[in-house]
């Protein structure tokens, strides 16, 4: 009881600044509460809380985070993230955690993404003076960046369990020219690398230099990044001498234009990225391999974001060491009720990597400047056209696609030898077509129905003296389907239900072998249940300020991406998940 | 240290009711210039819309708010649609909203930072502000049938008869 009063009494003074500071203060808010429990383990408690004020030119974010553990990402309780800023007239002036860009983000592109554990925000301060043609800005801070890596102690698909240190200096000037933006930039990255054995730290110190040009006008877009970037070892301790690598110059190319043909448009973009040449054993080891891209450096990806189940789960994996491609766009209106669109993506490495006598890797001298077709660059390619539209007076709205990926993700032997060519490599090859219909019957009541379908190939391709394919799956081709059915009452509730079912899966996914959830066993006499993951969701308006989600059921395992970045996510089995949103 | 921080959380809550958003919140063009809220506000009530060329129910919504911003726009109402849309994938929007003959003002928030400010959460998020800078009505999601919703909303805020 006492220590309760103690408490209360505590508070009150808080309770009187706050009404005293009312009149002046104007404080908003938003929360997000996400409780998850499943068979598997994959339990998560993930609270954050948003608080924005305003006072005068003056204003301020605190986000509050209460995550043991979160969905992705490590244990957090406290206050997460915070920032004053003041903004009068010409000048703008930032402390705390910051988020910025500049032109496309090829030299800097700070994001928050909780939904892939991506934060490569700084801790530190900007200042900026900027008119109607003119602006300069300067920013510092402190990076602390958590990446999940099995090349160190305490590897966990869901926790990051490798952690880099970095200093930032920037400064950037820009300026509008009639219809032209040009921006010129410099950045200063002092990295603190921990070595994954030695237990110490290797100091690199990353410059970048970059400029962006870009045209806007009402028939034709221009855009143009260039960045260089160098990187030094200055690590001095002993024990790194023989490890010490020497910095090489890195590039980055970026450029996009669309042209408007009235309401047609079409669009090409290219990329040129190489940072650091990796071999095809180092590529994805960001620990022991240094000097590459940095997190702060999330470019362009050149190829469609995709908004389907089952294209989500193959969406190409960005090297941004060492990428090349293009991209083609064609989008515009066949009649009044069909826009339709076409994304045409290819992109490689730059080199062909190659095992020697000694099968040590090394690169083949090539300067290429379009991708390659070859498998042993590691081509992607995607072509996807899709039509969508209202019709019937709008009320039913259709989104049909189709698409055809194919991605070599891996090189693991490239030889040549006594006139032999001995490789292999892993593949992905799919043909989906992904389609969604919402049918309004009045202004209230409406059904949504999704259906996707793809047949997919995954599976290493090698060739020693006969070329033979060995399938990641049970059988040789995987044919996936997802259904969702849903129904809503506008503007209170939608309720859903999701199946997600395959022929076969991954050897490792069969052998563990699952549980299978409710509904999953009233399906057992239409499906095999085998290879299917189904849930129950429903989304609840309390009012305009308030909104609860509830999933029962069991979710498919796989990539999850957000642009170009993948993480990842272990399969949800036979669990319920609850999320509450609320804003005031 | 967990009790203390939801205590002092709800705490605050009954003093956040009334939402007040700045006017010299800053706002990008697609051509990279800025604006401020407050140069829209001068006009009428501000309706600002969040959306992504990956969320499907958002661009089921633009259709209506493109009809709003029509119907409206001499009334005053302005619609700011605000893609976050990453850097990477910003060469999409501006095909999308030309291929769909949508006429009103696109922003972009590729950072999602307005969208923290306007304390966004979901997808799309929609919240209509008044001449004052207040929030008059606030919505997350969409639901075929909730633009008669926001029709309302937008009429009542404009003083036109429902």
């Amino acid at each position: 009881m006492i220590p309760k009063l103690f408490y209360i009494l505590q508070i009150i003074p808080i309770l009187l600044a706050n009404n005293l500071l009312l009149g002046q203060f104007n404080i908003s808010g938003s929360s997000s509460i996400n409780y998850g429990s499943s068979q598997n383990n994959f339990s998560f408690t993930e609270n954050l809380i948003d608080l924005n004020t305003s006072w005068h030119d003056w204003t301020g974010w605190l986000q509050f985070e209460h995550s043991q553990p979160p969905q992705l990402g490590r244990s957090f309780s406290g206050i997460r993230k915070f920032r004053i800023e003041y903004v009068k007239g010409d000048y703008t002036i930032k402390l705390g955690d910051i988020y910025e860009f500049w032109g496309n983000g090829l030299t800097l592109n700070m994001v928050d993404d909780q939904s892939i554990d991506l934060d490569s925000g700084i801790r530190g301060g900007l200042i900026k003076w900027g008119n109607s043609i003119y602006s300069f800005e300067g920013l510092f801070g402190k990076q602390d960046i958590w990446r999940v890596s099995n090349q160190v102690l305490g590897f966990n698909d869901r926790v990051p369990n490798y952690n880099i240190n970095n200093t930032i200096y920037g400064l950037r000037g820009s300026a509008f020219i009639d219809k032209w933006y040009v921006g010129f930039h410099y950045l200063n990255v002092f990295e603190k690398h921990p070595d994954a054995i030695l237990k110490s730290y290797r100091s690199i110190n990353h410059e970048l230099i970059g400029f962006n040009l870009d045209y806007y006008s009402d028939r034709i877009d221009l855009s143009l990044e260039f960045v260089n970037k160098t990187w030094d070892d200055q690590s001095n301790k002993k024990e790194f001498e023989t490890k010490k690598d020497k910095g090489t110059n890195g590039l980055g190319i970026y450029a996009n234009t669309s042209i408007y043909l009235g309401l047609w448009s079409i669009g090409f973009s290219y990329k040129n990225y190489l940072f650091e040449k990796f071999s095809p054993a180092q590529r994805w080891d960001f620990v022991n391999y240094v000097g590459g891209a940095l997190t702060l450096q999330q470019m362009p990806t050149v190829f469609k974001q995709h908004s389907s189940t089952l294209l989500g789960k193959i969406t190409h994996i960005i090297d941004y060491n060492d990428e090349l491609g293009y991209s083609l766009r064609i989008e515009g209106p066949l009649t009044k009720n069909i826009i339709a669109s076409l994304f045409y993506s290819k992109s490689s490495r730059h080199n062909e990597w190659i095992l020697d006598d000694k099968w040590v890797w090394g690169a083949k001298n090539e300067n290429m400047l379009l991708p390659s077709n070859d498998k042993m660059y590691n081509p992607f390619e995607e072509l996807f056209v899709e039509f969508n539209g209202y019709t019937m007076s709008n009320r039913l709205n259709y989104v049909v696609g189709i698409s055809k990926t194919y991605d070599v993700t891996d090189l693991y032997t490239n030889q040549y030898k006594n006139g032999k060519h001995i490789f292999s490599y892993e593949s992905i090859e799919a043909f989906t077509i992904p389609s969604q219909f919402t049918y309004r019957f009045n202004n209230h009541y409406s059904l949504d129905f999704v259906f996707e379908y793809q047949e997919m190939r995954k599976g290493v391709e090698s060739r020693n003296v006969s070329t033979i394919f060995n399938s990641n799956f049970s059988k040789n081709k995987q044919f996936n389907r997802f259904i969702g059915i849903g129904l809503g009452k506008s503007p209170k509730w939608s309720v859903s239900l999701n199946i997600d079912y395959s022929n076969t899966d991954e050897h490792i996914v069969i052998e563990n072998g699952r549980d299978n959830n409710i509904i999953e066993k009233n399906l057992g006499s239409i499906l095999d249940t085998s290879f299917t993951w189904s849930s129950f969701g429903m989304v609840y308006n309390i009012n305009q300020n308030y909104q609860l989600s509830l999933t029962y059921g069991s979710m498919r395992g796989g990539v999850l991406c957000s642009n170009g970045v993948c993480r990842y996510v272990q399969p949800f089995e036979n669990g319920f998940k609850i999320g509450l949103v609320s804003s005031f | 240290m967990i009790k203390k921080f939801f205590f002092i959380t709800f705490l605050f809550i009954p003093f956040l009711i009334s939402q007040n958003v700045s006017p010299n919140l800053k706002l990008t063009k697609m051509n990279g210039r800025t604006v401020t809220l407050g140069e829209y506000l001068t006009k009428g009530p501000v309706l600002i819309n969040f959306w992504a060329t990956w969320c499907s129910p958002c661009k089921k919504e633009m259709v209506f708010l493109d009809k709003f911003e029509r119907q409206y726009k001499d009334n005053g109402l302005s619609i700011l649609s605000i893609s976050i849309d990453s850097q990477k994938s910003l060469s999409h929007v501006r095909s999308y909203i030309r291929a769909n003959d949508y006429i009103y003002d696109i922003f972009l928030d590729p950072n999602r930072q307005v969208f923290k400010k306007l304390n966004g959460n979901l997808m799309p998020t929609n919240v209509l502000i008044d001449t004052d800078g207040k929030v008059i009505w606030r919505h997350y999601g969409y639901i075929p049938g909730d633009e008669k919703n926001m029709d309302l909303q937008l009429r009542s805020a404009l003083k036109l008869n429902p």
